[in-house]
């Protein structure tokens, strides 16, 4: 059942992590000139967003998340945790109920058990309401919507497209994302993938970029947002030919309506922050100026890291992989500190701003935090119980 | 006085009187197989389990309300939850003070097994709401016109007899309720061996059906204000049904509006799932309150506009703009409508003129019809039959989904290699299969080569990110081979030369049998049925016809319609289930045998795949044919031959 879970989020990007270290040559553009303006990047308002990583959400009062499914409990709620009081109960504005059934407004039943369901990963705040992205009863991919005070339910938001589901029995999770008033998705069981978007309330589908009409595979992943843009990344493969292939970053400007190509042969994990792109590569921790087009290593220390977390005083990635530590790095690429790994980390969240979290591996799965309001000798992970 | 007609209406009578056994009946039979079960899978009584159950619940109660204040105290320092002027601070409010007065409760074990059936048995509301659309039918004489011709003139003959008549409605209301729940609590002590008096003064939360009941009451104020409930909601039922038979003045029509609002509120019932405001949709709903006792036994505060409103608050609110519309609608025809034509005033002088021109018009229309012309007019117009099937096709339109499906690779491949290689498997199709496969293992050598010779996990990601594209044509091969096989296996076993069809599309059309659809095909015919009798009975035109000598003629015309009638509705929506299956899937292929479809490979005749859907249709066909003919015949003999006696005698006497 974990191993289960684990896999059906965004099975292309487990690929690149299940493959060992990852180094790159991307940075071989011309490089070295310091950007002009290496102090930290000015706190952004948007609260970025990433589908691979979507599976806490973030919102002015505190955190949601899905429980993990254990053994002894199959029916997985939506928890949240308060900012100012830092407790974490169910989404259920009923003090009359037990949260121990599924008449509990938190829960909400699992994808695929009968064919309807929400994916119990992907989460996201967008405007007082809680997104999450599931298949409707008639077989329609859905962006599924609930008030974020839990006093409402589930009800779907739009129908992305229709499935076959009742003939084949299977279908798969888009990559989605919330930004502006839309959701982008893309469809994963296309060899040659097209990035739409719909307007958050249901109307026509749009297709944002479409692969190159003659390559033989084109796979869109790692959609992310930042200062009212899309990012993401492209592989193509032409001829079925591995030597063939491209990789891409690219940004969407809603405003222009346009793609633009930003960093190519690139295809790791990536974080975008007021116009500089922040990536790893075999030399360390870089980051990209997209208006200068100028690129500088942070640190030295080459990592295969599963995301890349900014907050407004340090940059964060965890050693997933290696012993699960987690490095603080401030903007200049110093070493704030490290976190060690003591609650057997296995699957490293991110966060923003005050908060990371992961899911830990002891014999129950649960849910820990680390709370970045601490002092920085005192931050630890913690497992993040029900109260 | 307007009751007692219903007490001398021996039909109405008889009716009430079996849905009273009807119900005892049942109730019996659930307590029995509950027992039952118990002991076979669990090697004990029900009582004993209940018991268990109830000590359990009670020494369990007080924690359980300590917690709820507790949760709702912690509630409040929870931000998202207490967030001024919103619906979940209000909620939380609320439902600390309805369940504060709990808290001092003291509960001790009783007795009490017919409290639980009685709450948990849920026939006896529908049984309560049957005879009393059946009493509001009777009240409403819809079709007795010279009555109304009596009635109308007379002194007390509009505004008190409407009165009266609300009055009648609200005395059987609550009769029918009181003897329908009355009846299974009765049952209950008999059944059970239980002293009432023991239970009806503990309080109600005592049992763990009414645990989250939020009002301190014994349990005999609980069941009266149950049963004050229940004739609330019956009343207001009544009286909608009653003003509906008033306005349509067309016994049928009001039936079949009736039926379509019944049938509308189940579709609510079941659907409603979405923001709280349309909750109140699928609480104050026919179904809800006849055939739950959530409503009673359970506290809930529903969203209205981020104000918690109790809902049963809300249900009663409802329920009353309900019938004040109902009644205001029932009492304005009673005192307005006039038994016949009148011309009072200009307007009713022009729809006056309009409608003798009508008439005309009909009369012309009608002379030149033949015999089987003029019963389809009756049932179709006068009958208004053709409502219900109008009805009818605004469900099909609803039930029409023509989106695309959005195909994966794999299907898109299936697709492509049916449209091109639909037929008998042979060369072609076979080599193109080989090449796949030819294709897909030397993509894996390829790839265990270039792993083994990778330089760094980069290029390795790289690699593993180029092999998983394929991953949707390894499906596709998979699945085109299975099928292959399976066709080459058909064709072995019973010699005939199956083809490559597209499985996706035969098994949708296999599978779109629609429930609701043929739900309602069977209503239209039934009420179109009921149309054809009903019309001739109630016009008094039933002797004339059995001493005309073409009286069998007539009837069998009527039949002969009926038919027409049910050979066209059934087409349509076997039409419509077929086109939208071809337009989202594609039908081709119609021409392959049956047992191409690998689903269908057991049928040993020889026939093709339009022509097994053919005979399906008409069995279905055949299977709605028979239910009309018979319900046909049942009415001709009841309604029109008055009675299977005289029916008998009069084919006798043929």
């Amino acid at each position: 059942m974990r191993k289960g879970i684990h896999l059906t989020g965004g099975r292309k990007l487990f690929c690149v992590l299940t493959a060992g270290l990852f180094l790159l040559s991307a940075c071989g553009k011309a490089d070295s000139e310091a950007p002009k303006d290496a102090a930290a990047p000015v706190e952004s308002d948007v609260v970025e967003s990433d589908f691979a990583y979507q599976f806490v959400a973030e919102s002015e009062k505190g955190y949601y998340l899905w429980e993990r499914i254990n053994p002894g409990w199959l029916y997985p709620r939506l928890m949240f945790l308060d900012r100012e009081s830092g407790r974490v109960v169910p989404l259920c504005s009923r003090p009359d109920c037990t949260h121990e059934d599924e008449e509990c407004n938190a829960y909400f039943r699992e994808n695929n058990r009968d064919g309807g369901g929400v994916n119990k990963q992907y989460l996201q705040y967008y405007e007082g309401d809680l997104y999450a992205v599931g298949l409707s009863e008639d077989a329609y991919v859905s962006l599924f919507r609930i008030r974020a005070d839990g006093s409402g339910e589930w009800e779907i938001s739009a129908k992305l497209y229709r499935t076959d589901y009742a003939a084949t029995g299977e279908w798969k999770t888009p990559d989605v994302l919330i930004a502006g008033g839309y959701v982008y998705y893309v469809d994963a069981l296309q060899k040659v993938q097209k990035l739409e978007r719909m307007p958050i309330d249901g109307g026509a589908p749009e297709v944002l970029l479409e692969g190159d009409g003659n390559a033989s595979s084109v796979s869109i992943f790692r959609i992310k947002s930042n200062g009212g843009s899309l990012f993401f990344q492209v592989l193509s493969y032409w001829k079925d030919d591995p030597e063939n292939g491209r990789t891409a970053a690219y940004r969407y400007d809603p405003a222009a309506g346009q793609c633009s190509l930003i960093m190519e042969g690139y295809h790791g994990t990536f974080t975008v922050r007021d116009e500089f792109v922040y990536y790893c590569d075999s030399e360390g921790l870089c980051r990209y100026s997209m208006e200068d087009q100028t690129t500088e290593h942070l640190t030295d220390r080459s990592m295969d890291v599963p995301t890349i977390t900014l907050t407004g005083d340090y940059i964060i990635i965890c050693d997933q992989w290696g012993d699960g530590t987690l490095f603080l790095y401030d903007y200049e690429g110093k070493e704030i500190a490290t976190v060690p790994n003591v609650l057997r980390l296995g699957w490293y969240f991110g966060g923003t701003s005050d908060m990371l979290f992961g899911e830990c591996w002891n014999e129950n799965t649960s849910l820990c935090f680390l709370d970045l309001n601490r002092p920085v000798g005192e931050l630890q992970w913690e497992e993040l119980k029900e109260n | 006085m307007e009751w007692k007609k219903i007490l001398v209406n021996r039909r109405l009578s008889a009716f009430l009187l079996l849905l009273l056994f009807m119900e005892l009946f049942v109730f019996w039979q659930d307590c029995e197989k509950n027992d039952r079960k118990r002991i076979e899978q669990y090697g004990q009584t029900y009582e004993a389990y209940l018991r268990e159950q109830e000590l359990q619940h009670i020494d369990t109660y007080r924690a359980k309300i300590q917690a709820i204040m507790e949760q709702a105290n912690a509630m409040d320092g929870i931000s998202i939850f207490s967030k001024e002027n919103s619906f979940s601070k209000r909620n939380v409010a609320l439902t600390r003070e309805a369940f504060a007065s709990l808290q001092e409760i003291e509960l001790t074990y009783v007795k009490g097994r017919t409290v639980t059936e009685f709450f948990a048995f849920r026939l006896g509301g529908l049984c309560a709401c049957l005879c009393g659309l059946a009493i509001a039918l009777e009240l409403s004489e819809t079709g007795k016109k010279r009555v109304r011709s009596i009635t109308f003139p007379a002194e007390y003959g509009r505004l008190r007899l409407a009165l009266e008549k609300l009055g009648a409605l609200l005395i059987w209301a609550f009769a029918v309720t009181f003897l329908f729940q009355a009846g299974i609590l009765l049952e209950g002590t008999l059944l059970f061996h239980e002293n009432p008096l023991t239970f009806l003064f503990c309080p109600a939360q005592t049992f763990a059906g009414l645990a989250n009941f939020p009002i301190k009451l014994a349990v005999w104020q609980a069941l009266v204000l149950y049963l004050l409930y229940r004739t609330v909601i019956l009343y207001v039922i009544m009286v909608l049904v009653w003003s509906a038979a008033l306005v349509f003045d067309h016994t049928v029509l009001a039936v079949g509006i009736s039926g379509g609002f019944i049938a509308a509120e189940y579709f609510l019932y079941v659907k409603i799932d979405g923001s709280n405001v349309w909750k109140l949709l699928k609480y104050c709903n026919i179904w809800y309150q006849t055939a739950e006792n959530d409503y009673f036994t359970r506290y809930q505060n529903l969203n209205i506009l981020e104000y918690a409103v109790n809902r049963n608050a809300a249900i009663l609110a409802a329920l009353a703009a309900v019938y004040l519309l109902g009644a205001g609608a029932g009492i304005l025809i009673c005192c307005r409508r006039y038994p016949c034509s009148s011309k009072v005033s200009r307007l009713h002088q022009a729809m006056e003129a309009v409608r003798v021109k009508l008439e005309s018009l009909r009369g012309c229309f009608l002379e030149k019809r033949s015999l089987t012309g003029l019963e389809g007019y009756k049932v179709l117009i006068s009958q208004k039959g053709l409502i219900a099937i109008l009805l009818l096709a605004v469900l099909i339109c609803y039930r029409a989904d023509f989106t695309q499906i959005k195909r994966s690779t794999q299907q898109e491949l299936y697709y492509a290699f049916m449209e091109h290689y639909l037929g008998e498997p042979g060369e072609d199709s076979q080599r193109e299969i080989d090449r796949l496969t030819e294709k897909l293992a030397r993509i894996d050598d390829e790839y265990g080569k270039r792993y083994a010779e990778a330089a760094d996990g980069e290029a390795r990601f790289l690699l593993g990110m180029w092999y998983d594209s394929f991953s949707q044509e390894r499906l596709f091969l998979k699945q085109i081979q299975e099928q292959t096989e399976s066709l080459k296996s058909i064709s072995q076993e019973s010699g005939i030369a199956v083809w490559y069809v597209n499985l996706y599309s035969y098994e949708h059309l296999l599978k779109s049998d629609d429930a609701m659809l043929n739900l309602g095909l069977l209503l239209v015919i039934l009420w179109n049925c009921i149309g054809m009798y009903i019309a001739e009975s109630g016009s008094g035109m039933v002797c004339m016809i059995r001493s005309s000598h073409r009286e069998n003629d007539l009837y069998r015309i009527k039949l002969r319609v009926m038919m027409f009638i049910t050979l066209v509705v059934c087409f349509t929506v076997l039409l419509f289930e077929n086109i939208s299956v071809a337009a989202v899937y594609g039908l081709k292929g119609l021409a392959a045998p049956v047992q191409s479809i690998l689903t269908l490979s057991h049928i040993r005749i020889h026939c093709t795949i339009w022509q097994y859907f053919l005979a399906r249709y008409l069995l279905k066909y055949l299977i709605f044919t028979t239910v009309c003919i018979g319900v046909c015949k049942l009415l001709e003999t009841f309604i029109c031959k008055k009675g299977l006696k005289n029916g008998i005698k009069s084919r006798k006497s043929d």
